[in-house]
């Protein structure tokens, strides 16, 4: 498993290269969410880097509309001359690069893209262009653990950096506070919730905020290595200097307990390990749906709509059942209390006798105890 | 292709032109601050996947923002909703081919009027080949009588600006709330309803119909399945109403004003 991180400056070659960095990101101000280097810088760092025998990585990882592309693709261009390998995360920048370079690309799966399915698709698209699949955050170890088993390019996944939770095109802080430069960062802390304190960065492509603590599951470097991680990125932009990369790059490389420990101690922020140990985030969707409502169960005929205790209760046909004198039905109450009954007399929605009752059609028994609106409505042995 | 809500009609046209395909556009709705599906924000605050229906809405809080030692207040990240019903001249000379009304997560009557305004709006064009400002106007009133946010056109025309956000507390604004659905139309005689709001005789029903746009009734009697008076409606009950010509099962009744006590 090798490292793979971002240069801000070119006098932090040597660093990287003491610390054993085969490949660096370069990130232009114009077309990385978060990076600060110019045109020209980017130029010669990569040649630099090519000099020393570290493959530079262009990234493009903006989001664009129609307009948004058209000028950036225009801004790509002439670059692809000093780059062969670019990151890209929007779908439309991957197309171009298929279509207009010859360059390698490593394709952003972070977000969304959670299926075997839809990675095997961005491999076949992308063909042997593609040089690598960076995974997303949201994936867990065991999934992380079933797609290094199935994909046959390298993958890569964050190690160690600020965890971004949004993006937005549109400039949030200004209205607040003005202009604070081209790019600045603020903290955003609500009473609303437990969080508090996430940093938020405005730049010239939009707003974003940052977990307030840093992703790092860190503990886990040795069991990503055996299960076939063949990248992690390392993302220190956000500190005071590089002081920590070796260390970081010594617990990729060669993983220990105590090294894990020490570097923690010495690391400046606190950090936290994602979802890598489990993604619960689905698990609230079955708190949330009353199993007692379902309209899916067999036999399911309607519900209550209409109660008048001791005298009627008015009951919609929702499904194809027909009701008819003699039928049984069976009551669920939003509470789980179940009831049957024969039916004996059926009536219509002006308490007139009726022979039977069909899909959409209103009608009214006398009530029956306990039984309440929104109760749901079965039939026990059923007439199609 | 359904497109983001980030995309401008005109490139949305030009996204229809360079790929022979169908697109289709949000027109109206709740907006999420961010780029379609790019935020996380729930899934690590609240543990609940916002790209899978469990967005907790952490963008609709109020914060407080620090810049050095300057504090501030705001509703920074939470966005007005988007309204392009005035664009629609727009839409329709751009070849936009499906327009896309948020429905998720509201209320049948929310979804009833917005639909009933745009679906309106494209009745006229169809039959007529033009929409002027008039009947825009009409339809446009009808959507600031459900519940919404303070409307933007977003990105309709140019990028969302700093007009975009919407800095004040969630609050009900409804100048109409949903009494109940049609459940049966015994012609010449009466409506059948299912009572979701109270109200009483005497009150003024509104019935978005299906061809006939608003009918208005006025409650000379509101009957209980046995004929019996109703002095007040109950939620959870269903009542007769006096029959209005036009009105169909599964429309959709409003009333004006507060909710009855």
């Amino acid at each position: 498993m090798q490292v793979v991180s971002y240069i801000k400056n070119i006098n932090e070659i040597d660093r990287f290269i003491e610390c054993g960095v085969t490949e660096l990101i370069v990130a232009p101000k114009e077309l990385s969410r978060f990076g600060d280097l110019t045109y020209e810088s980017i130029i010669s760092i990569a040649e630099k880097l090519r000099a020393k025998n570290i493959r530079p990585i262009l990234e493009w990882d903006l989001l664009m509309t129609q307009s948004d592309f058209d000028k950036k693709s225009e801004l790509v261009r002439p670059l692809l001359a000093h780059f062969d390998v670019v990151r890209v995360y929007d779908v439309g920048a991957c197309g171009y690069l298929l279509s207009h370079s010859k360059a390698s690309i490593q394709l952003v799966l972070e977000i969304g893209n959670h299926n075997q399915r839809g990675i095997e698709g961005w491999i076949k698209l992308c063909g042997d262009r593609l040089d690598r699949l960076v995974l997303s955050l949201e994936l867990d170890s065991e999934m992380l653990k079933r797609y290094t088993s199935i994909v046959d390019v390298p993958v890569e996944f964050y190690g160690l950096g600020r965890m971004p939770l949004s993006y937005t095109p549109r400039k949030l802080v200004t209205p607040v506070f003005g202009h604070l430069g081209e790019s600045f960062e603020i903290i955003a802390s609500s009473e609303e919730s437990p969080h508090k304190g996430f940093p938020v960065l405005q730049n010239t492509h939009g707003t974003f905020t940052f977990y307030m603590l840093d992703h790092g599951p860190i503990d886990h470097f040795g069991e990503m290595s055996e299960m076939g991680i063949d990248f992690l990125r390392i993302d220190l932009r956000h500190l005071p200097d590089l002081t920590l990369l070796k260390d970081a790059c010594a617990l990729v490389a060669n993983f220990s307990s105590e090294l894990c420990d020490s570097f923690k101690e010495r690391y400046p922020r606190r950090l936290f390990k994602g979802f890598y140990n489990k993604n619960k985030s689905d698990s609230v969707f079955k708190k949330l749906k009353n199993e007692r409502l379902s309209r899916t169960e067999e036999g399911y005929l309607g519900e209550v709509i209409d109660v008048a205790k001791k005298r009627y209760m008015g009951l919609i046909v929702r499904s194809n059942l027909i009701v008819t004198i003699g039928v049984v039905l069976r009551f669920r109450t939003p509470e789980g209390k179940e009831k049957k009954i024969t039916i004996t007399h059926l009536f219509d929605s002006s308490y007139n006798p009726i022979d039977s009752a069909v899909q959409g059609q209103l009608f009214y028994l006398p009530h029956l105890g306990g039984i309440s609106t929104r109760t749901a409505v079965f039939v026990c042995d059923s007439t199609h | 292709m359904v497109l983001g809500r980030e995309t401008s009609i005109e490139d949305a046209a030009k996204i229809k032109k360079l790929s022979g395909v169908e697109v289709e556009m949000f027109i109206h709705g709740a907006m999420c601050m961010s780029f379609s599906g790019n935020c996380v924000l729930s899934n690590y605050t609240a543990g609940r996947d916002a790209n899978r229906g469990g967005c907790s809405h952490t963008c609709r809080f109020l914060y407080t923002l620090e810049s050095g030692d300057e504090k501030k207040q705001a509703f920074f990240m939470s966005s007005k909703d988007l309204n392009g019903l005035m664009l629609l001249p727009q839409y329709i000379e751009a070849g936009i081919d499906s327009l896309k009304i948020e429905g998720r997560m509201k209320s049948h009557l929310y979804a009833g009027t917005t639909a009933m305004a745009y679906s309106k709006c494209l009745d006229h064009y169809r039959e007529h080949g033009d929409l002027p400002a008039s009947v825009l106007e009409e339809f446009h009133q009808e959507l600031f009588k459900v519940t919404h946010r303070e409307y933007t056109e977003a990105s309709l025309i140019s990028p969302a600006g700093a007009d975009s956000i919407y800095d004040e507390r969630e609050h009900d604004e409804r100048e109409f709330i949903a009494v109940g659905n049609i459940l049966e139309v015994t012609e010449g005689q009466s409506l059948t309803m299912d009572v979701r709001t109270a109200f009483h005789p005497g009150d003024t029903l509104e019935i978005l119909t299906f061809s006939d746009g608003v009918a208005k009734v006025k409650l000379d009697f509101v009957h209980n399945v046995m004929g019996e008076t109703e002095d007040r409606t109950r939620p959870g009950t269903v009542v007769k109403i006096p029959y209005v010509k036009g009105v169909e099962v599964g429309n959709i009744i409003r009333i004006e004003g507060p909710l009855c006590k």
